[in-house]
C-alpha cells in the first residue's frame, strides 16, 4: 500500500480550508468525538455528471475529518464504475464493496487501513454491470449499519446522480448527501434533475466545485458581487 | 444589483471583447482613405440700403426690424442658392459644367455648388462668402462666380420690374387719355351750343362739372407720365444702386494653402468604429450571459430549497502563476495534470500539522 505524499502545501492548504467550511456548513464540525460515537454518521458525496470532482471532495472531506477529529472514518468508494479510489491510494485491487454486498466477504476484510491514520478505505470492488442489483440489495443497508458501527463517520463517494440509480438507491441509505456541481460545467437544469431523483435522500447543500472567478477583487468590491 | 454571471461573463472574455474595439477603429485608421487637400477662398460683401435708393428687388420690403441687412442679405443669397437654376448658372460660371451639357451632369454640379458655397453673416453689414475647392483656382472661380451671377440675377430682376412697371403704366396711359379726349371733346361740343358757358360770371353749373372732370383726367394722365419716367430713371440707375447695396470690400483670392482637417474629419471615423466595436462587445457579451446556463455561484442556486456549503476553488489555476492564469486558460482549456487535486486530498489523510 503506497500513500502518495507529494504535494504542493499550499495548495493543500487551500483545499483543506475550503473543506473544513463545507464542513462546517454543512453541521460536521461543531460535534464533538462523543457526538459522533452516539450518533454515527453516513455522508454521501455525489454529483450530476462524471468527472465533477467528487471523488476528490469525498477523499478530502473523509481525510479532513479523520485528521482534524481524530476519528476513525471510512471511506467507500460506492462508485461501481469508476473504482478509482484504490488508484489514488496504491491499493491494490481486490475484493471491496460489491463483494461485502453479495455476501462474500466479511466488511473487516475488505477495509483497508491507512498507514497512521485514522482513515481506512473500501474499495468499490468488481461489480461487472451488477451495481444496480447489489446496491438495492437488503445487504447494502446492513453493510451501511455495520460501517457505522466500525466508525463514527463513513464517506460513501457515491456515482453520478444522472448516469447511475445506484447513487439514488445508496443515497437514501446515507444521514446527509452533499451535492457537488463543476462550477462553469454544471447547469441549472441538470442541478434540478439531480435534486428530484435525489428528493427522497437527504441533501445537505450544494458545493461548488473548481470556482474561479477572473474579475478583479476591486470590481468584485466596487459591484459588491455576490459569491 | 448587477448579476456575477455578467461580470464573469465580460471578464472571462475580455480579450475578445477588446479586440473589436481595439480593431475596428485601427482598421478604419488604416482603411480610411486619404482626403484630398480643400482650398478656400473668401470674399467680404458690404452690404446697405443707401438712401434715395430702391430696395433689393429680391426682398421688397424688410422682414423684421430686428434683422441687420446682412443677416437679410445672407438669408436672401442663401436662399438663392437652394435654387437648381442659380446653382446652375453659378456652376457654369465657374466651369464646373457648361449649357451644353447632360441634364444629369449639370444637376450633379448644381449639388456640388451647394456643398462647396457658404454665406454668413458678419456684423451688421458684412457678408462673408466662402468658396470651397480642390484648387486654389477653383475655390476662386467659384466665389467670383457666386457674387458675378448674383449681381447678374438683381440686375436682370430690376430690369424685369421695371419693364412690367413701364409697360403697366403705358396701357394704363392709353386708356387715360382717350378719356381726357373724350372729356375734352364733351367740353368742346358744349362750348359750341354755349358759348358764355365759359364766363365765370355765367354760372353754368354744367360747364363746371364738365371742366372739372377734365381737368381730374388730366391729372391722372399726368401722374402715369411721371410714374413711366420714375420706373425708366429707376431702370437706368439700377447698376449704380446695386453697386451701393452689394459692394464686394474684399474679393475673393487665390489661398495660399489648403485648409487643415478638422477635428470631426480626423476623428470622427475612429470615434464611429469605436462606437461600432462596443457595439459588437457589448452584443457578444449579452449573447454570452444570455446562453450561459451554467452553474458559477450562489446566485445560480437561486430557488433551489438546499443551502450553498462552500466552493473548493480551482487548484490547477491556483498552481499557475496568477498574473499569466488568465493566458493559461486561454491556452491550454482543459488542465495538464487532472489528478492534481484528487492527489492533494488523497494526501490530506497522511498530513501532519500541515494547514491546521
Amino acid at each position: 500500500m503506497i500513500v502518495l505524499t507529494t504535494f504542493d502545501s499550499e495548495t493543500q492548504t487551500v483545499l483543506l480550508e475550503a473543506v473544513r467550511e463545507i464542513q462546517a456548513m454543512a453541521g460536521l464540525a461543531g460535534r464533538s468525538r462523543e457526538a459522533y460515537a452516539r450518533k454515527p454518521v453516513a455522508l454521501g458525496i455525489t454529483s450530476p455528471g462524471f468527472g465533477q470532482g467528487k471523488t476528490m471532495l469525498s477523499m478530502a472531506l473523509a481525510g479532513s475529518l479523520s485528521h482534524d477529529l481524530g476519528m476513525d472514518v471510512i471511506l467507500v468508494d460506492a462508485d461501481f464504475n469508476t473504482r478509482s479510489i484504490e488508484l489514488d491510494y496504491g491499493i491494490v485491487r481486490g475484493d471491496g464493496l460489491t463483494e461485502a454486498l453479495r455476501g462474500a466477504v466479511q466488511i473487516d476484510h475488505i477495509m483497508h487501513r491507512l498507514p497512521d491514520t485514522s482513515l481506512s478505505v473500501v474499495t468499490a470492488g468488481m461489480a461487472l454491470g451488477e451495481a444496480e442489483r447489489v446496491a438495492r440489495s437488503e445487504q447494502a443497508a446492513e453493510i451501511v449499519r455495520d460501517m457505522k458501527e466500525r466508525a463514527p463517520c463513513v464517506v460513501f463517494d457515491l456515482p453520478a446522480t444522472l448516469h447511475s440509480t445506484t447513487a439514488t438507491v445508496l443515497a437514501g441509505l446515507c444521514d446527509g448527501v452533499i451535492v457537488l456541481v463543476k462550477a462553469g460545467e454544471t447547469t441549472r437544469a441538470e442541478l434540478d434533475m439531480t435534486m428530484r431523483r435525489l428528493k427522497d435522500a437527504n441533501v445537505l447543500g450544494i458545493v461548488i466545485n473548481r470556482w474561479h472567478s477572473d474579475v478583479p477583487r476591486l470590481v468584485e468590491k466596487s459591484l459588491a458581487l455576490k459569491m | 444589483m448587477i448579476p456575477r454571471k455578467l461580470v464573469e461573463a465580460i471578464f472571462r472574455r475580455l480579450p475578445v471583447l477588446l479586440l473589436p474595439i481595439v480593431l475596428i477603429p485601427a482598421l478604419v485608421v488604416l482603411l480610411k482613405p486619404q482626403p484630398a487637400d480643400e482650398y478656400r477662398s473668401v470674399a467680404s460683401v458690404w452690404v446697405s440700403s443707401p438712401i434715395g435708393s430702391q430696395g433689393d428687388p429680391f426682398q421688397p420690403e424688410r422682414q423684421s426690424f430686428w434683422l441687420t441687412d446682412a443677416q437679410v442679405q445672407a438669408r436672401i443669397l442663401n436662399e438663392l442658392l437652394r435654387t437648381e437654376s442659380f446653382r446652375t448658372d453659378v456652376a457654369t460660371a465657374a466651369g464646373l459644367t457648361d449649357v451644353a451639357a447632360p441634364a444629369y451632369q449639370q444637376s450633379r454640379a448644381a449639388g456640388e455648388v451647394g456643398s462647396l458655397l457658404s454665406v454668413w453673416p458678419s456684423g451688421s453689414s458684412l457678408v462673408v462668402i466662402e468658396a470651397k475647392a480642390s484648387t486654389p483656382e477653383g475655390a476662386k472661380k467659384l466665389a467670383d462666380a457666386f457674387i458675378s451671377q448674383y449681381q447678374r440675377r438683381s440686375d436682370e430682376e430690376t430690369k424685369r420690374q421695371t419693364t412690367i412697371a413701364v409697360a403697366y403704366f403705358n396701357d394704363q396711359l392709353v386708356v387715360a387719355q382717350q378719356e381726357l379726349q373724350k372729356r375734352q371733346t364733351d367740353v368742346a361740343k358744349y362750348l359750341q351750343q354755349y358759348p358764355n358757358a365759359a364766363d365765370p360770371r355765367s354760372g353754368d353749373l354744367n360747364y363746371r362739372s364738365l371742366a372739372a372732370k377734365m381737368d381730374a383726367q388730366d391729372g391722372v394722365v399726368s401722374g402715369l407720365l411721371n410714374s413711366i419716367q420714375q420706373a425708366y430713371l429707376t431702370a437706368a440707375s439700377s447698376a449704380q444702386g446695386q453697386q451701393a447695396r452689394f459692394a464686394v470690400q474684399d474679393a475673393p483670392v487665390l489661398a495660399a494653402a489648403p485648409v487643415g482637417q478638422t477635428l470631426k474629419d480626423r476623428l470622427g471615423f475612429p470615434v464611429a468604429g469605436l462606437v461600432m466595436g462596443l457595439l459588437i462587445s457589448a452584443a457578444a457579451v449579452y449573447l454570452t450571459f444570455r446562453t450561459d446556463h451554467a452553474i458559477r455561484s450562489s446566485e445560480d442556486l437561486a430557488g433551489l430549497g438546499v443551502p450553498l456549503l462552500g466552493y473548493v476553488p480551482d487548484l490547477n489555476a491556483s498552481r499557475e502563476y496568477p498574473r499569466y492564469r488568465r493566458i493559461f486558460r486561454a491556452i491550454r482549456r482543459r488542465p495538464g495534470d487532472r489528478n492534481f487535486a484528487r492527489r492533494l486530498a488523497a494526501g490530506i489523510a497522511t498530513t501532519s500539522e500541515r494547514g491546521s
